[in-house]
């Protein structure tokens, strides 16, 4: 294993026994997460990024939600831990999440609870997690909203999440994630509630503390705009599964996949008058996939095996894969 | 907040105005009144009253005059806390009878919130993370039959119980009868507390199958929600992220159905009352009504409205304290 390597998911299977039928929302998933480095993982809604995140928090819904199967090894302490392995209340756990592992939510409005200053919420990490008593965690608590750049951090720290504009409570939620120095801040659709401008901010900042903090980032969005103005690399998730993997810049001009293809059709692109093509049809249902590659219903350049057998995992070149037949003939992974 | 409950405490003035208003129009509302129903007594045990005697008493209790003018007579005695005569009770002062009721009944009904509180709570909040387990089912299924059986019947069970299978002697009233008339003393207070537990048990069960409803069902909703996901996201255990960040959120129906629920134990505790022999208020009133005695039964009703009003009062502070988006001006 190269030292370089903070996360290692392999094969990871996260079910959900709903009443309607099992979903596989993570299906054979498997990528590594390099320190420093930012992952983005790309997909349309119901994909599975979500579910993919909180499967490395540990933390997936119970008791509907299983990890039935891989590992998923976090390599920032001297010996790699298989986090499935853990029990999600265990003292490791815990130990993880929050202070080497932190996330952020969707939705600013409600990831900060409505009865505790954010001061509080800031601190109750930092208390946990280094040990400070009380003053010690509230300086720190007014460092980190200073360094979020929220004005007048003196006063913030004693308001309540209401009092404050959604753009300043994701700020406060990403002070929260960084106050313990965490190795991975997860950021789970961080701009998608947010208007162009707060979001560009947002996206800003956290490139920002990303070089002071030196830390990875996995980027989780539907949007694939923001992925290419922070990631070096990208994930594209389709029903719970792996369509390609790449660099950032062979995802916006060399991509493989038919789906990154529709996905990057369907941005709108400044300058250029070219129309807005979206993916034509819609993310199928997870009880009742498609035989074959999910992808056929939707796919333009579908051929005949793959309405019949699900495609390997294609090696394009040492960086960039591709689950999909028409590269039948390169290198297959799986 | 002082500001915000000085004018509350000040509005419950004309509000208690228009209550008493109409707590008394309502009593006299059914035909007859309490002398008449006193002489049709009096007349079937055979005694002899004539028609002038009849009017004297009329005359006397200010039955013949309008229904303002009683009113207003009832309200003048007020500020002095006499609140009327009682003809029931031989034209004794109104608040000397509640007086003498008034304590065992505040006992029993702050015991029974307090029980309703200790016990409600924990077993909803249990029940919520813990959902769709054994114990949850169980815990749903017995809170549906305390719901549900009426509490004369549960009163009646448990004194059957009490008496036949544990020995336990006849469960009614608040003492044993070498208690009744003592003065108070420890061993007093041990009599009392000995018998204390069944009315609570009794007029409490409805209101803790409600508390253990509304909580589990409320602590379910909040605990989806994301801000719970956010502390378990911390590294926050389990037992820190329900209590801290969930329940406080999930609490505020409880609190509000705790506030409505203390005139209830009061009016709600008749039949129980009856059938336990306690020596609270509510068979007085109950009796009271029966016979038309309008200043008691009104006073009673009256000050079942102060303790709603004080409840709604108390559930609203106890919000704000709970939820910093409660502001009061
Ligand atoms: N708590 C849950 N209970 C049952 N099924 C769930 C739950 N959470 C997710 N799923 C299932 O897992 C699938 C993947 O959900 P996930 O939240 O990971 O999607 P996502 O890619 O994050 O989508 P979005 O862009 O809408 O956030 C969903 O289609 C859903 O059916
Ligand atoms: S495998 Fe076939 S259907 Fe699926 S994306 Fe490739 S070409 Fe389209
Ligand atoms: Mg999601």
């Amino acid at each position: 294993m190269s030292a370089n390597i903070l996360l290692e998911v392999n094969s990871l299977k996260t079910y959900f026994h709903n009443e309607v039928g099992l979903v596989k929302a993570v299906d054979n998933v498997s990528f590594k997460v390099k320190k420093g480095e930012t992952l983005g993982i790309v997909g349309e809604s119901g994909c599975g990024k979500s579910v993919t995140s909180l499967s490395i928090m540990n933390l997936v819904p119970q008791p509907r939600g299983v990890i039935e199967g891989g590992e998923i090894i976090y390599h920032g302490y001297d010996n790699p831990l298989e986090i499935t392995t853990l029990n999600s209340q265990s003292r490791d756990m815990r130990n993880i999440r929050g202070n080497r592992i932190a996330m952020i939510f969707q939705e600013p409005m409600t990831s900060l609870n409505p009865v505790y200053t954010v001061g509080e919420q800031i601190m109750e990490s930092v208390r946990l997690h280094q040990k400070r008593d009380n003053i010690k965690a509230r300086a720190r608590a007014i460092e980190m909203l200073k360094l979020v750049g929220l004005p007048a951090p003196e006063q913030i720290v004693d308001e309540y999440p209401h009092e404050l504009s959604g753009g300043m409570r994701q700020r406060v939620m990403i002070g929260m994630a960084l106050s313990c120095n965490p190795d991975l801040l997860i950021a789970d659709e961080p701009t998608t509630a947010l208007d162009v401008t707060i979001e560009a901010q947002i996206l800003d900042l956290m490139e920002e503390l990303q070089d002071e903090f030196n830390m990875s980032i996995m980027l989780i969005t539907h949007d694939l705009e923001v992925i290419g103005e922070m990631s070096e690399r990208v994930i594209v998730m389709y029903t719970g599964k792996i369509m390609e993997k790449a660099n950032i810049d062979d995802i916006f001009h060399n991509s493989k996949h038919p789906y990154t293809q529709g996905l990057l059709n369907s941005i709108p692109q400044i300058g250029a008058n070219k129309r807005l093509i979206p993916i034509e049809g819609s993310v199928p249902d997870l009880t009742d996939l498609p035989s074959g590659c999910y992808f056929a219903p939707r796919c333009n350049q579908a051929k005949e095996i793959c309405w019949v057998d699900e495609p390997p995992e294609y090696s394009i070149t040492e960086v960039q894969k591709a689950k999909c037949w028409l590269y039948d003939g390169k290198e297959e992974l799986s | 907040m002082l500001n915000y409950l000085f004018r509350r405490v000040l509005i419950m003035i004309p509000m208690l105005f228009f209550i008493s208003v109409f707590v008394f129009f309502l009593i006299q509302l059914p035909p007859g009144s309490y002398v008449e129903s006193y002489i049709s007594q009096l007349r079937s045990q055979g005694a002899e009253v004539t028609e002038s005697q009849v009017q004297t008493i009329i005359q006397r209790y200010g039955l013949n005059q309008p229904f303002y003018i009683q009113y207003i007579s009832w309200v003048k005695t007020f500020p002095s806390g006499h609140f009327g005569g009682s003809f029931l009770y031989g034209g004794r002062r109104v608040w000397d009878v509640i007086a003498e009721y008034l304590g065992f009944t505040l006992l029993v009904a702050f015991s029974t919130q307090l029980f309703t509180i200790i016990v409600g709570i924990p077993i909803g909040i249990y029940s919520a993370t813990h959902q769709y387990t054994i114990q949850d089912h169980i815990v749903t299924f017995l809170g549906f039959i305390g719901l549900s059986i009426p509490n004369f019947l549960l009163a009646l069970i448990l004194m059957f119980v009490g008496y036949y299978y544990f020995d336990m002697g006849v469960l009614a009233g608040l003492f044993s009868d070498e208690y009744i008339e003592a003065s108070w003393s420890i061993g007093r207070v041990i009599d009392l507390l000995k018998h204390l537990w069944i009315p609570v048990i009794v007029l409490g069960t409805a209101g803790t199958a409600g508390s253990i409803r509304v909580m589990r069902g409320n602590l379910l909703d909040t605990l989806n929600l994301q801000y719970v996901q956010t502390a378990r996201a911390k590294g926050l255990k389990e037992s820190i992220v329900v209590y801290k960040h969930a329940v406080r959120n999930a609490i505020h129906p409880v609190i509000m159905g705790l506030g409505m629920n203390l005139p209830m134990l009061i009016s709600g505790a008749t039949i129980v009352s009856i059938v336990l022999s306690l020596p609270t208020l509510g068979p007085i009133l109950y009796n009271a009504l029966m016979s038309q005695d309008m200043y008691l039964a009104g006073t009673i009703l009256l000050f079942q409205s102060v303790l709603l009003l004080i409840g709604n009062l108390l559930a609203d502070v106890a919000l704000a304290v709970v939820d910093p988006r409660i502001k009061y001006e």
